[in-house]
């Protein structure tokens, strides 16, 4: 920032016509507004001068062409370390925000671009909004997902204008509106084409038009009973406890206190609601779990960042065409990602059967969002038309970058990359979504050794929002670059790791997994098993999660880390056997489990014969699993495998679906403390054998924290 | 004069109208072959300076189906787009306007082609029906829809094939059919030899598609929107196909004299078809090497009631444009509309007396021996999707001039409402 931006307010009142004056949100070198110390201490300002001007209407507008305010800036509520502390910031933005709603002027906010959380609860202040009706315009108050609630009188004017029963669920879950959604909920008063909003927003402040609100009668006595009424309220109360409770396993404190918050502040007057929302604001923001959720946030952001220089890498804009070699599961997955991202895809199998699959695969999701009416089915068909299936190797001449998805068999891959390296042209990024064989591996046997690199995206492709980068050894900087601002240009999170066996999710989910099949061999039974980590926060038991990769697959990793690793790594002998009786898992029907969906039962018929142990407590079950996993990480830390230990965070997090409010595995552990950690490492070691023993660097984990 | 030349061609398989194409719209199918020949080809899209498609359907959502289909397939916005409709030879006509402003110097690429979904032509409510609507819309009161309600004759409100509707001409009033059996009985072609010849084209299909000829023109059609079936193959070929078989159907256009049966006409079907024009100098200098060079073409007029001689009345021309002699064609594609039709075009060709009065010349074009015509079968087999045809044909007469290592190729059609065209085409040995 020069000095002159430093010096230059975030906002500025500017006359308009008709005695209108406008806040216009204009952030100093940035492209999105944010609301931070500078923010508040200007609005303050700001409204001392309208106070003096008296004018007959204000209009808020933004100057950032796609962005009109991101929200709070998430240091500010990261650096909150008490509740009192908390509780006044909060005070703080409500009074001014009831300073603004208390002027005596028609007062209308002009939304255009993100309108999000903070920015959303600045424009509940105003006696009207009005929306730009376009793709980038999105609002909602996603507080919920950092672990705190909206701070800003937003748990008592959302509701207020939109009706409890549409606004209550939009705190709730965080879920971001599209303009005419806001519109049909009462949250935009009026909608008008980008280039219009600020001329409608000032008609309106100026008094020459005036927006009916309208909600049906219907919905308002349905709000009346269910928000005004003792009947309704308990009835409400206790549907959405019971859905909270089943959402959030109970593992996540603020959905339980927007709750509260909602239901108790609908019809109160104002002062009263705004010291309540400000006390749980404070008690909430200084939880473990929104220290944890916030510190995901702004990590997932950093990932972006380059990987040496630090300087945020954009999200790749000029990739125009790609190719993805074999249309399998993974094959087909990528290219849906790719399609819906804007880019022209050239699908590219040995067989016209494989290229359905594949094409299927990757209409899938967008199939299933249409028949949820999630999606248009023009959009569906648009990102469809944007790949070209085929099965020779024509079509590669122009592309920007190869994504080989082919099995894993380092010949294959390697003949894949030679077939292809003399046609395309000679600055295309070659990506290999390889989930075990070394970058440099398949480098050996081709000639454009330094525009290799690996991305290894996640089953099922459209959901997992992890992409391992992978630089090899003669990777060119500028191809990583590429490969990182490709995944950015996904929506999705690189994490560069180094080219280690397994990488780094493989590499910490394997032990995880492993230990689980060792766990089931020595009798303890499987609902236990899966039920123990399930409670922890897991989304999905470790031997469920097998059965979903399918045991063939997750063989073929375990003897790659097995190689690497050998005798802490040996896959349990139990996977062999079901391996050998055909129960791969959920493709065959049977593996761990049997069946799907309530029908689950564990599967006694291939594992017979097991001695029968009673269930342990989950907390026994936890640190069996999950201890070999933390020395594991301690291991990648010290090997370099990841750059930063928040990176293992991030990666079990978003990866191997660690449960978000506990941070991820090194926040956990460090949550543990080093002592108990090598104290549970000892006893495991004694219990079960040696591949506990606890790293020799395990210190390093918990050091400087 | 730039030389226009060919660069690439595919097709979509053809399929009967109502199977595993019944809901893909022309659009897609046009989408599908377009992106294919520029993927396929290697050529950037940017390229490109123009898309023509002949189409003679006109769905609704996409009445210029050549803008529409090319968006789609990932061309520029910048580049336009165009449809054309002469009928049966839209899709040939599409070529032959590239080559043209190739030749022109007004293009330098163009991707030309045709498509049609049979399948998808909607049922057309007559004007009556349109009007009672209306009537009924405006009234409002009791008495006033009591009245309409009355006036409603269910008889107006039948639904009609637009299909059917399209197949009659409205000059002369018959059906397509009819106006075969009017060439039937002029030409004297019996029941038998109608029958035959749709045989043969039968076989000639089958042989080509179990040979795997096709997989040289074809793209499989992967279908939308869940992708559960593949097409890789024409649908409408029969392989047990039998004179017998043939003999039982009933003529449909004059049921109790006529010879013209479902059997001995071509089907209908769903398809699309595509080719690259290109002139000759940016080919060799981009690094192509030509399919094949356009050496002319020709379309005339006839009487509509004739309209099946199309293609003997527009063969001569062509020839005479291209400036090489009848005997010099190794391979005639000519769209078996109906069998009666392509053998009256026979006879004609060889008639002296044909040749004096109908085509101003001295002696008889030539015998079409039928070795050299539609070698693969032909729209009786394949099928007929109107505004494609004439590219199909293009396709599969470029593909077979190069599994012959070269030589003169012909491809011409008879057009509904009395109309021939015919484009010659060279691949050098």
């Amino acid at each position: 920032m020069t000095d002159l931006e430093a010096r230059t307010p975030p906002l500025r009142l500017e006359p308009r016509e008709d005695d209108v004056l406008a806040i216009v949100l204009d952030r100093p070198g940035a492209k999105v507004n944010l609301i931070d110390e500078a923010w508040l201490h200007a609005m303050t300002a700001v409204l001392d001068e309208i106070e003096r001007a008296r004018p007959a209407g204000i209009v808020l507008v933004s100057a950032k062409p796609g962005n009109f305010i991101a929200g709070a800036d998430v240091s500010l509520i990261a650096s909150l370390e008490t509740p009192a502390d908390a509780e006044r910031r909060a005070r703080q933005g409500q009074e001014l925000l009831s300073r603004l709603e208390d002027l005596p002027a028609r007062k209308v906010a002009a939304i255009r671009g993100a309108c999000l959380g903070g920015g959303l609860e600045t424009a509940l202040a105003f006696d009207w909004i009005v929306v730009a009706d376009d793709d980038r315009t999105v609002l909602g108050l996603p507080e919920v997902r950092l672990g705190i609630l909206p701070g800003f009188g937003g748990t008592w004017r959302l509701p207020k204008r939109t009706g409890i029963l549409a606004g209550l669920p939009l705190v709730l879950t965080g879920r971001t509106l599209r303009p005419r959604q806001a519109e049909k909920l009462g949250l935009a008063d009026r909608l008008a084409s980008p280039e219009l909003v600020e001329r409608v927003a000032i008609a309106i402040a100026a008094g020459r038009e005036k927006p009916r609100r309208r909600r049906p009668v219907r919905a308002r006595m349905l709000d009346f009973f269910a928000g005004r009424t003792p009947p309704g309220r308990a009835l409400l109360r206790n549907f959405t406890e019971k859905n909270v409770a089943r959402e959030t396993g109970g593992h996540y404190p603020a959905p339980p206190r927007i709750l509260e918050r909602v239901l108790d502040g609908y019809g109160t007057p104002r002062g009263a609601a705004m010291a309540r929302e400000a006390a749980a604001f404070g008690q909430l923001a200084v939880t473990p779990e929104a220290k944890n959720l916030l510190f995901l946030f702004t990590g997932n952001e950093e990932l972006a960042r380059h990987p040496w220089t630090g300087r945020p890498a954009p999200a790749d804009a000029t990739t125009a065409r790609a190719a993805v070699l074999g249309a399998g599961t993974m094959g087909g997955g990528i290219a849906g990602s790719l399609a819906g991202a804007g880019i022209q895809v050239r699908l590219r199998d040995v067989a016209v059967e494989s290229l359905r699959v594949g094409l299927a695969g990757a209409a899938g999701p967008l199939n299933r969002r249409v028949k949820k009416r999630r999606m248009k089915p023009r959009e569906r068909d648009a990102v469809m038309e944007r790949i070209s299936p085929t099965t020779d190797l024509t079509g590669l001449t122009n592309v920007d970058v190869v994504i080989e998805a082919v099995p894993e068999i380092l010949e294959l891959k390697q003949k894949v990359f030679r077939e292809v390296e003399g046609i395309v042209r000679d600055d295309t990024i070659l990506a290999t979504n390889t989930s075990s064989i070394p970058i440099d591996a398949i480098a050996h046997g081709i000639e454009a050794k330094e525009r290799l690199v690996g991305l290894h995206f996640f089953n099922p492709v459209h959901r997992m929002p992890l992409v391992e980068v992978i630089p090899g050894a003669r990777t060119r900087d500028s191809v990583l670059e590429g490969a990182v601002g490709l995944v950015r240009r996904l929506k999705k999170s690189p994490l560069v790791v180094a080219d280690r066996p397994g990488f780094l999710v493989n590499r910490l989910l394997l032990p995880y997994l492993n230990e689980a099949a060792l766990a089931v061999q020595d009798g303890w039974p499987i609902p236990a098993v899966d039920g123990a980590l399930l409670r922890f926060g897991m989304p999905m038991g470790p031997l469920r999660v097998l059965d979903e990769v399918g045991l063939d697959v997750a063989a073929k990793v375990s003897h790659v880390l097995e190689d690497a690793f050998g005798e802490r790594a040996r896959p349990a002998p139990l996977m062999q056997r079901l391996l050998e009786a055909g129960a791969l898992g959920t493709k065959t029907g049977r593996g761990f489990w049997i069946g799907s969906g309530r029908e689950r039962t564990a599967n006694t018929k291939d594992l017979g014969g097991l001695p029968a142990a009673p269930a342990p407590p989950d907390e026994e079950i936890v640190e069996r699993l999950l201890s070999g996993m933390i020395n594991e990480a301690a291991r990648c830390l010290a090997e370099g495998v990841v750059r930063e230990r928040d990176h293992l965070d991030l990666g079990t997090v978003l990866g191997a679906g660690f449960p978000p409010f506990r941070g991820g595995l090194a926040r956990w552990a460090l949550s543990l403390g080093e002592d108990e950690v090598r104290r549970r490492l000892e006893t495991l070691a004694a219990r079960y054998g040696e591949r506990f023993a606890p790293f020799e660097g395990l210190g390093e984990l918990f050091r400087n924290f | 004069m730039p030389t226009p030349v060919i660069l690439g061609a595919v097709r979509t398989p053809m399929v009967r109208a109502d199977d595993a194409f019944r809901k893909i719209p022309a659009k897609e199918l046009a989408r599908r072959v377009i992106r294919e020949l520029l993927d396929g080809s290697g050529i950037a899209p940017t390229e490109v300076d123009e898309v023509i498609l002949g189409n003679a359907g006109t769905p609704a959502d996409a009445p210029n189906i050549g803008r529409v289909a090319a968006l789609m397939a990932g061309v520029p916005e910048s580049i336009p787009g165009l449809t054309v409709h002469r009928n049966c030879a839209s899709g040939l006509e599409a070529i032959e306007l590239a080559a043209d402003k190739v030749a022109a110097g007004s293009a330098r690429l163009v991707v030309a082609g045709g498509t049609e979904s049979m399948s998808r032509i909607p049922m057309q409510l007559p004007p009556e029906a349109n009007h009672w609507f209306m009537r009924w819309a405006k009234a409002r009161k009791l008495p006033a829809r009591l009245a309409a309600l009355r006036a409603l004759k269910p008889r107006e409100m039948m639904p009609r094939s637009a299909i059917v509707e399209g197949l009659t001409d409205p000059v002369c009033g018959l059906n397509m059919g009819r106006t075969a059996e009017n060439l039937a009985r002029e030409f004297g072609i019996s029941r038998e030899e109608q029958d035959r010849f749709a045989l043969e084209s039968h076989r000639r299909a089958c042989a080509a598609r179990e040979s795997g000829r096709f997989g040289d023109e074809i793209a499989p059609v992967y279908v939308p929107p869940d992708y559960e079936r593949v097409v890789t193959e024409d649908i409408g070929p029969r392989e047990n196909q039998t004179m017998e078989a043939l003999a039982k159907l009933r003529p449909v256009f004059e049921r109790r004299d006529g010879t013209v049966t479902a059997g001995n006409s071509c089907q209908i079907t769903d398809g699309a078809a595509a080719v690259l024009v290109a002139s000759e100098e940016w080919a060799i200098s981009h690094g192509f090497r030509p399919l094949a060079r356009v050496r002319g073409h020709a379309t005339v007029g006839l009487s509509p009631a004739r309209m099946g001689l199309g293609p003997a009345m527009s063969i001569p021309v062509a020839l005479d444009r291209a400036g090489v002699s009848f005997s010099e064609i190794a391979v005639f594609e000519i769209n078996e509309a109906f069998a009666a039709q392509v053998l009256a075009c026979g006879i004609a060709l060889a008639s002296d007396h044909f040749a004096r009065e109908e085509l101003g010349r001295s002696s008889s074009v030539g015998e079409l021996d039928p070795e050299r015509v539609n070698p693969n079968g032909g729209a009786i087999a394949l099928g007929h999707p109107i505004g494609a045809t004439g590219s199909r044909l293009v396709v599969t007469l470029l593909a077979e001039l190069v599994r012959r290592g070269g030589g003169l190729g012909v491809a011409t059609l008879c057009v509904g409402g009395g109309q021939g065209s015919a484009l010659v085409l060279e691949r050098n040995a």
